[in-house]
């Protein structure tokens, strides 16, 4: 088979040179080296550029309100553990408007690959401030240039326990598609940091900067402090996977959703309910 | 769920021939909407005709009807035209209503008469007066029958 069954022939509305374009292809390397069909997988995004993505592939997909890619990754999951689920979107819609969607799922753990384009802007509405921009950064809006913190995603899933913390960047694709494949294959929730460049509105991180700037990991750090040490303290980006840590995920304890796909077990005739209802009477 | 408009299979789309046809689609279904849309309840039943009509919406109904009632009771002659959905808004009892009655009152909670306005904006028609409760508590017969007469 090829990686080109997950890609949709449509016409696509990124800028030339967006970042986004490697991650689909790397998206659909990853799939097609797992051997996972189309059918089998659901991509649920939110709102952005990189939520764009759900159109361009073609696999089952949800295309979320904003912030809210997560909750409705979890939806899914949760009615059909069966499924592969990818939650993928940008900066803006995961660590900003979907903050505490993020928080919570990680705590939930339920098996989903979450896939965050990072190009530390906002690009969909023409170049504001993400919560990844570095302090300092000027826009049409910061004119100034920031003056809040960056998120630092990596350390905050570290800090909560995610079973899984990597960090890929768009230009090396390759290397993209093998860390994406190591998400799915890992149960719980991964989170894949996915650096790039936005061309149009960050002139700043540019294709270049990371370059210069990220450095591809050799093996993966001992343990969570480790990862973290590094992550805080380093003076360049890492690539690779930080942390893996096999847990039991949410599907795994919950004591209803554990077992056959909730979407395959037979519906209750309304009559059988009986017995439950005459609990309440 | 996008800014984008989206084709019959649900990708999102710049064209804008499907953007102006699914503009086009969408509009008709407010004539569906408006076909099976909730008429406004008279009371008392029969017209309008000698009576100042009081024009209310919403929860609004129960005070409204019980101050229908303490007025014509003190001699008035009062009617409630009352509306339960508002969009698209169905405009044949409202024509009836405006020709028949002596005046029409909105009585709204809200301080600029709202619902006055968009019946203002779709028919042409303007009541005599909007009385507005915006203190923050719900509408009584008592308060309402006192304002009217007013």
């Amino acid at each position: 088979m090829s990686a080109e069954r997950y890609l949709a022939r449509v016409p696509m509305a990124w800028c030339p040179g967006c970042g986004n374009f490697s991650i689909r292809e790397a998206l659909a390397a990853a799939l097609d080296g797992l051997g996972i069909p189309p059918h089998r997988v659901v991509l649920v995004t939110g709102i952005g550029q990189a939520a764009k993505m759900v159109h361009y592939m073609e696999v089952n997909g949800f295309d979320g309100l904003h912030g809210r890619t997560l909750a409705a990754a979890a939806g899914v999951k949760i009615a059909n553990r069966g499924l592969v689920v990818i939650a993928e979107s940008g900066d803006g819609d995961i660590y900003g408007e979907g903050g505490n969607h993020l928080l919570h799922n990680i705590r939930r753990n339920l098996d989903i690959t979450l896939i965050v384009h990072d190009n530390r802007v906002y690009g969909l509405t023409k170049g504001q401030a993400s919560p990844t921009s570095e302090l300092g950064f000027k826009t049409k809006v910061q004119t100034f240039g920031v003056i809040s913190e960056p998120l630092r995603p990596l350390a905050l899933a570290l800090a909560l326990g995610c079973g899984f913390v990597a960090q890929a960047f768009s230009g090396y694709r390759g290397h993209a598609a093998e860390v994406i494949a190591r998400a799915i294959r890992h149960r719980g929730l991964s989170l894949v940091n996915m650096l790039h460049p936005c061309p149009s509105w960050n002139r700043v991180n540019t294709f270049a900067w990371y370059k210069e700037n990220t450095f591809r990991l050799e093996g993966t750090p001992r343990d969570r402090l480790e990862a973290l040490r590094l992550v805080l303290t380093g003076e360049r980006l890492p690539l690779g996977v930080l942390y893996e840590e096999e847990k039991p995920s949410f599907e795994d304890r919950h004591p209803i959703i554990r077992g056959e796909p909730l979407a395959l077990r037979p519906l209750r005739r309304p009559e059988d309910l009986s017995p439950l209802l005459s609990e309440l009477a | 769920m996008d800014s984008d408009e989206h084709d019959e299979y649900g990708r999102i789309t710049e064209d804008l021939g499907i953007r102006a046809r699914m503009v086009e689609k969408r509009l008709r279904k407010g004539e569906g909407l408006a076909a099976e849309i909730s008429p406004p309840l008279s009371y008392p039943e029969g017209d309008f005709r000698g009576k100042r009509v009081l024009l209310g919406w919403g929860s609004s109904f129960g005070a409204l009807r019980e101050a229908v009632d303490l007025l014509n009771s003190r001699g008035g002659n009062y009617g409630l035209l009352h509306f339960s959905e508002l969009w698209p808004l169905r405009t044949p009892e409202l024509e009836r209503a405006f020709a028949e009655a002596e005046e029409v009152i909105a009585v709204e909670a809200n301080a600029t008469g709202q619902f006055a306005r968009l019946v203002s904006q779709v028919t042409g028609l303007r009541v005599s007066r909007a009385v507005g409760r915006y203190d923050g508590r719900p509408f009584t017969p008592e308060w309402v029958a006192e304002e009217v007469s007013r």
